[in-house]
């Protein structure tokens, strides 16, 4: 038996174990006590994690479509397949039929890989991955904002804030080892501030519980903004040193009148003004938020609100006061940092730069990449229902899952001329492929992953790969040798070599520099310690920017047919699709099934009871659930969480995008319910 | 307090140490403590250099019962075949010395295996391994801040039933040997490595046990808290603001080396076989008392988190006369919710009725 320190594939908080191993099987897993983020404590996900790694359904040899059914084969049938199959496509089409969908579980090191596989051997911008429905807008918001769209503090300078407003995320449950820092800051005297429509778990700790109604966020902020104008609780010397546009802000916020404001979110004007006077008079005030911030057609809308709030108040620069979008996966940050997003290259570096294009051309050994901006998740998906786009090749995502609109995904996926999908179990997504190919878990490669405070952190292997799995760094290796592009590394960490040498944000990251602590980005050089907080003293944009944002209400409001607002989001004991945590028997029999939240008013002007069988429909689908009566949520609005193939929440969400960051309205919907007898 | 079980005592200098584990190497697995990335956990040996013997804070992180109740175990394997069903049980035959161990979870062992053979139940499973292993106990000269194994009456030295026990002399160890097991590692081919006990060494023992009392900085009155429950005298708000603060990890239960409860689950390799692995629980999970037609008779978390402590203190100490708790103080360090046994035991004592 031995004991490998790696880090862990659920959230992105990124806490560190030690796996335990008993002839090349994970059998147990306990926390790191040393470790900056664990200190000795797991969610229970984390606590569990060793039990999908052997679970007997992982994926051992590669499948292929044979009469309409999947069936084992070779790696050299499957790959000769994909090379016939990609390159004739490309020949016929151009090589923006093709599309690759990277992955945030993924290492950073294979997100580069694919990354450069579509640039540089395939010839294509078409390469995104699942940050596109989580934080683009953040991403997009924050670099408008201060020019870098990442967390700005450190998760462990949460513990000694004087104020958190926590706002769309339900941090106990999904950021566990954030959440309990929140805790921690309480218990020393913090005063939270939950702005949520639902009644989450942290509410307990709160001294305010606004409730919002979904969508009306950029509302309820303009309000506090308006307030904190008027009583003049603004920090002028900051506004004047280091941001730009306060004018602008001044004339669009003015509007934001409480009574204004408490029409469009319901919030009561007491509270707004209670919550502004708090969350500015604090010099310690920290904001942190996630995808109920961010999955909104006006996500990148809400994000810079949230920036003005704290450019207002001169929140930004310091520790322990700063703006925090919690990131969803456990690489999902480091997938960004890569570039395996359509219009930037590892390091945010843009696409539309000639003089990036020819750096990166020139260290890749190719005469030119592709200056056309590639697709996003969902633009895929439509290209492919268009017949635009022919070929798709997906690493480690779900999208039959984990996209809005499920029914049309199935449409686009099953119209495309060839589909690869590379995961460690036959998910949802891979039953629709015409090459499945077995990747590894966390556990069984070598690499690094960046959690959500920036901190690239390393990944340890502790198995040999399951079956004739093959680490998904080497497997992305073979297909780029496929379209006729050699790439050769010994290691993950020769890899990251190249990475640095491409990457400011990660010049000083290297391998033998990643002990118990990581390193958070940017950093620079070898010398560089990292950064624990960013925009100390100027922005990386210079100065921090207003951006004057409106209101503007959800793509889709309740009316006489659809009178529900349905909002979706996920629960502690499961994550994401389900796919590992649904298969560990400790977490799946919490809570085996889905279901739908609703209010015990509505339920009974229903005739709902409690755990009876409901069907939720909106105008992109039905699904049958449960229905859990609760004073969680409010009246008219009800929730479900998306892990469940058989009342799949993303059937009935709907695809409409942001304009700005193309994340799509997983947060509000219009929908019925009705008992089924 | 104070008289030692032991059937024999030694002395072993400190330089033979590496040595003694050495020769066990080439008889035996060695679990010891090893240092990783800052921590200090137990874990099998292959060479007596790794094993960490300096000064370090106790206990080891996480404890031994993993050991002996793994996580995650194999319990047996299935195939169905032209002869019928073939059901193959996988029990553990691997021998193995287990150093380094402290008093806490030297008697922690020791309350798990009454639970393992009560009521005339015999987990062969959890035995078999029990049988298979010789523990060496190192008494603790200066406990951990959240430990408070003296008031669990568990430490910080092992009174009974011990294999070895090892107390820290200064240059040497005194060798407390307490069972034939003892005897088989410290004599035969071994033997050369040990020297007699020095003169004054009950004096000494006696006086090194003091001082380590002395140093406790965690205080938890076990007994009147279980006299407490007993009388039902912890008001209800109590147990719901404590319950309340639970985040469901599973934690408490995952690291508490007395947490004996366990789930059993079928894994399914193919239509004709599969095997069956039993998984470390904990009774603050829903899951853990809901019953199939969808009732729970512990629905809420404070009855749960309630009964969790009613339990430890009250029943196991009804059934078997000791506590399910004895003052490691692993819980402390892993509750994110801190309503672990120390602060609650404290919460009982200063606010209970």
């Amino acid at each position: 038996m031995k004991k490998v320190l790696t880090t862990c594939t659920y959230c992105g908080c990124g806490c560190n174990f030690y796996l335990q191993v008993r002839e090349n099987e994970v059998v147990g897993v306990y926390p790191s006590k040393e470790h900056p983020i664990s200190q000795g404590i797991l969610c229970v996900k984390g606590w569990n994690v060793h039990e999908f790694i052997n679970h007997p359904a992982r994926l051992k040899t590669p499948l292929i479509r044979k009469n309409g059914e999947l069936v084992p084969d070779t790696w050299e049938a499957a790959l000769k397949l994909i090379e016939v199959r990609l390159n004739s496509i490309r020949k016929e089409s151009g090589p923006d039929a093709l599309a690759f969908l990277s992955s945030a579980k993924c290492t950073n090191e294979e997100n580069y890989l694919m990354m450069k596989l579509a640039r540089a051997a395939a010839g294509t911008n078409n390469v995104d991955h699942c940050a596109r429905l989580c934080h683009a807008s953040t991403v997009a918001g924050l670099a408008l904002a201060f020019g870098s769209g990442a967390m700005t503090n450190s998760i462990n300078e949460i513990e000694d804030c004087d104020v958190i407003l926590v706002t769309g995320s339900n941090t106990t449950e999904q950021h566990p080892a954030t959440g309990n820092r929140i805790i921690r800051a309480v218990d020393k005297g913090a005063r939270l501030i939950v702005a949520d429509p639902r009644e989450i778990p942290l509410v307990k700790y709160a001294c305010l519980h606004i409730r919002q109604r979904p969508g009306t966020d950029i509302a309820l902020f303009n309000g506090m903004m308006k307030v904190i104008i008027d009583e003049k609780l603004l920090d002028e010397e900051y506004i004047e040193l280091r941001t730009e546009n306060i004018e602008e802000l001044k004339k669009i916020v003015d509007k934001y009148s409480l009574e204004y404001v408490e029409k469009i979110t319901g919030v009561p004007a007491a509270d707004i003004k209670k919550a502004a006077r708090l969350y500015a008079s604090s010099k310690k005030a920290s904001i942190i938020y996630s995808m109920g911030i961010t999955q909104h057609t006006c996500g990148t809308d809400n994000v810079l609100t949230l920036a003005n709030l704290a450019l207002l108040t001169g929140h930004v620069g310091f520790p322990h006061s700063g703006i925090n979008p919690l990131r969803g996966q456990n690489n999902v940050q480091g997938a960004c940092d890569m570039g395996a997003l359509p219009t930037v290259f590892s390091g945010y570096q843009a696409l539309s730069s000639e003089d990036v294009r020819k750096k990166f051309a020139k260290a890749w050994g190719v005469d030119k990449l592709p200056d056309k901006a590639g697709l996003t998740v969902v633009e895929m998906i439509n290209a492919a229902a268009e017949g635009k786009l022919k070929a798709l090749y997906i690493m480690g995502e779900n999208p039959m899952l984990s996209d809005p609109n499920t029914e049309h995904v199935e449409v686009g996926l099953k119209k495309l001329d060839f589909l690869v999908v590379q995961d460690i179990f036959l998910t949802e997504t891979a039953r629709l492929a015409d090459v499945v190919l077995p990747g590894t878990s966390f556990a069984e490669k070598d690499g690094t992953f960046t959690n959500t405070e920036r901190r690239i952190q390393r990944v340890r292997k502790s198995i040999d790969p399951v079956g004739e799995s093959i680490p998904d760094w080497q497997i992305i290796l073979k297909i780029a040798k496929l379209l006729g592009y050699d790439m050769h590394y010994d290691n993950p960490s020769k890899i990251m070599e190249e990475i640095a040498s491409l990457t400011p944000i990660y010049g000083g990251v290297h391998f033998d520099r990643l002990k118990l602590f990581g390193l958070q980005w940017p950093c620079p050089n070898r010398e560089h310690p990292g950064t624990q907080f960013l925009h100390r003293e100027a922005f990386s944009r210079g100065k921090g920017k207003f951006s004057p944002i409106e209101h503007t209400p959800p793509a889709e409001e309740p009316d006489q047919e659809f009178p529900f607002i349905l909002t979706t989001g996920r629960m502690y004991f499961q994550f994401h699709t389900g796919t590992m945590t649904r298969k560990t028997s400790q977490l799946h029999r919490e809570h085996p099934e889905g279901y739908v939240e609703i209010n015990p008013a509505d339920a009974k002007a229903l005739g709902l009871r409690g755990n009876c069988q409901v069907k939720v429909s909106t105008r992109r689908g039905a699904v049958i659930t449960r229905a859990q009566v609760s004073t969680i949520v409010p009246e008219k609005i009800v929730f479900m969480s998306f892990h469940f193939a058989e009342a799949a929440a993303n059937r009935l969400t709907n695809d409409a995008l942001d304009p700005k960051s193309k994340i799509p309205e997983f947060k509000v919907c219009a929908a019925r319910i009705e008992a089924v007898r | 307090m104070g008289q030692v079980c032991a059937i024999e005592t030694k002395a072993i200098t400190k330089d033979n140490i590496r040595p003694w584990l050495a020769a066990m190497l080439e008889e035996t697995k060695v679990i010891a403590p090893e240092e990783s990335h800052g921590d200090i956990l137990y874990e099998f040996i292959d060479s007596a250099e790794e094993a960490f013997l300096d000064h370090y804070e106790v206990p080891p992180w996480m404890s031994i019962k993993r050991f002996f109740f793994p996580q995650m175990d194999t319990i047996l394997k299935y195939k169905k075949g032209p002869a019928g069903i073939i059901v193959e049980p996988a029990v553990s035959e691997l021998k193995r010395v287990i150093f380094g161990v402290r008093a806490c979870d030297h008697t922690a062992l020791t309350f798990c295996d009454k639970w393992y053979t009560a009521d005339g139940l015999k987990d062969v499973y959890y035995l078999k391994r029990r049988e298979n292993s010789t523990i060496i106990n190192l008494a603790c000269n200066k406990p951990g801040k959240n430990c408070f194994c003296v008031y669990a009456d568990s430490g910080p030295f092992a009174k009974t039933n011990f294999d070895v026990q090892l107390v820290d002399f200064g240059d040497e160890y005194l060798v407390e040997i307490g069972s034939p097991k003892g005897r088989a590692i410290t004599g035969g081919r071994y033997a050369a490595l040990f020297k007699p006990a020095p003169q004054n060494a009950e004096e000494k023992r006696f006086e090194l046990l003091l001082e380590s009392k002395g140093q406790f900085k965690t205080f938890v009155d076990q007994s009147t808290v279980t006299d407490k429950l007993k009388k039902d005298e912890v008001p209800d708000i109590l147990w719901e603001n404590m319950a309340k603060r639970c985040q469901n990890c599973g934690g408490c239960s995952y690291v508490c080396p007395c947490c004996i409860c366990f789930n059993v689950v079928d894994k399914q390799i193919s239509e004709h076989e599969g095997y069956r692995i039993r998984t470390w629980d904990n009774c603050t999970f829903a899951g853990y008392t809901l019953m199939a037609g969808g009732h729970n008779p512990r629905g809420k978390q404070k009855d749960r988190f309630m009964r969790r402590y009613y339990h430890k203190l009250f029943y196991e100490f009804d059934k078997f006369g000791e506590r399910g708790c004895v003052g490691c103080g692993r819980c402390t360090t892993t509750c994110p919710g801190k309503i672990d046994m120390a602060r609650i035991a404290r919460s009982i004592l200063m606010r209970g009725a």
